[in-house]
């Protein structure tokens, strides 16, 4: 007997979250070992009725070990800390989270954002002068960025097209006359 | 991004296939994970009200956070310290930008785990898309990127606010439960000692055992 589509899909569904369960239960078991094992068969079972995970499962180490498959619960089988590393020649430094699955001993980086440079305190006038000018300034800047970056290429573009070409050649001839008529009035003057 | 109609059409194409009934099933609860609230914008408000325009005052006379009239904690590592904690401490409320985009998801994805494996009671409170603005507006301290907001509820804070923001959580059973983190949070191990004596005396070698006849 073969299943209509709303049965398939119930049946799909169930069966999922059956394994979805099962790859959850498994901290509270106490054999992590077998953690790898059914989030395998999760996958494949979501691979075999080609559904597309939400990203917050998906994410590669992000809520699953990468390297022994263990749903990550922090404290139980996770430690993390966030740390600041300085980028080599730049002022910069990188926020970086630290994740260690304490299963398996794994550890995993995330680049989490660029910490902002230390500024040097500044007095409470300053401070205030400084706020409405900057502010405006820096709406002004990333205005005139983004202008800057699709026009700089359309431009480019268009000084790569052939009548753009001619019209330099052009160019390139009048000036050539008139430099020769400026030095034929330059030899009358002298 | 661009916003051309290829562009957009693509993003939401995304949206409609992702699998979410996965998400509803009330053992991993992933849907509820954070809490909702019953008026967002009130919520806003009320913290702006009471505590970020203080806030805001503080940072212009540059009183460091340590000296400000509430234990607040703002730092990534050492809000998870203090929700690790084996023993339960003063209760806290734990405001989370989870919606602004500047954010990565990975950095707060453990955060409702967190708070509710914890030992302390945690009230975890979502803010709106766009509140880190106005907490950066108001601590203007690098530290406050993360988005997180730990505060302290001893004698400090004022009993109002915590009772009004209580009154906003949801109070819907269902939707705060994890089955399957129950099992998992710290419980120390119960140790006992018993007394016991072992006699003085060396032990007698055993004596070799005779092969078996037949």
């Amino acid at each position: 007997m073969s299943l209509n589509r709303e049965q398939r899909e119930k049946f799909r569904d169930r069966q999922i979250r059956e394994k979805y369960d099962m790859v959850h239960l498994i901290p509270s078991l106490e054999v992590p070992e077998l953690s790898g094992l059914y989030l395998k068969s999760f996958y494949n079972a979501s691979k075999k009725y080609q559904l597309q995970l939400p990203p917050s499962i998906t994410d590669s180490n992000g809520k699953f070990c990468g390297n022994c498959g263990c749903v990550r619960v922090i404290n139980f089988n996770l430690q993390t800390q966030l740390i600041e590393r300085k980028v080599p020649d730049t002022n910069q430094s990188l926020r970086i989270l630290k994740y260690e699955c304490m299963n398996c001993g794994f550890k995993n980086e995330f680049k989490v954002g660029e910490a902002a440079v230390t500024i040097a305190p500044v007095s409470f006038s300053q401070k205030l002068v400084a706020k409405e000018g900057v502010s405006h300034n820096q709406k002004v800047d990333t205005k005139i960025q983004k202008k800057n970056s699709g026009k700089d290429r359309a431009k480019k573009r268009k000084q790569n097209s052939l009548s753009n070409m001619l019209s330099k050649r052009n160019e390139e001839k009048k000036n050539q006359k008139k430099g020769l008529s400026l030095s034929l009035e330059s030899f009358m003057q002298g | 991004m661009s916003n051309s109609l290829k562009a957009l059409d693509k993003r939401f194409a995304k949206r409609r296939q992702v699998y979410k009934p996965i998400l509803e099933s009330p053992f991993t609860n992933e849907l509820n994970s954070w809490p909702h609230l019953k008026d967002q914008k009130f919520v806003v408000q009320l913290l702006k009200n009471t505590i970020l325009n203080k806030c805001k005052h503080l940072n212009e006379s540059s009183v460091p956070i340590s000296q400000w009239p509430w234990d607040i904690l703002i730092n990534y590592n050492e809000i998870v310290s203090y929700l690790s904690k084996t023993e339960p401490s003063c209760n806290v409320i734990l405001f989370v930008c989870n919606k602004d985009q500047d954010i990565p998801s990975i950095l707060l994805q453990q955060i409702p785990i967190l708070s509710y494996i914890s030992k302390t009671k945690v009230t975890l409170v979502q803010l709106p898309k766009g509140s880190l603005d106005l907490l950066r507006d108001a601590i203007r301290d690098k530290d406050i990127d993360n988005g997180l907001l730990l505060i302290q509820c001893n004698d400090k804070l004022d009993s109002t606010f915590l009772t009004q923001i209580e009154s906003q959580m949801d109070t819907n059973e269902q939707a705060s439960k994890f089955p399957w983190l129950d099992n998992l949070q710290y419980k120390p191990t119960n140790i006992k000692l018993l007394k016991s004596t072992i006699p003085l005396q060396s032990k007698i070698p055993k004596k070799s055992q005779t092969p078996h006849q037949k």
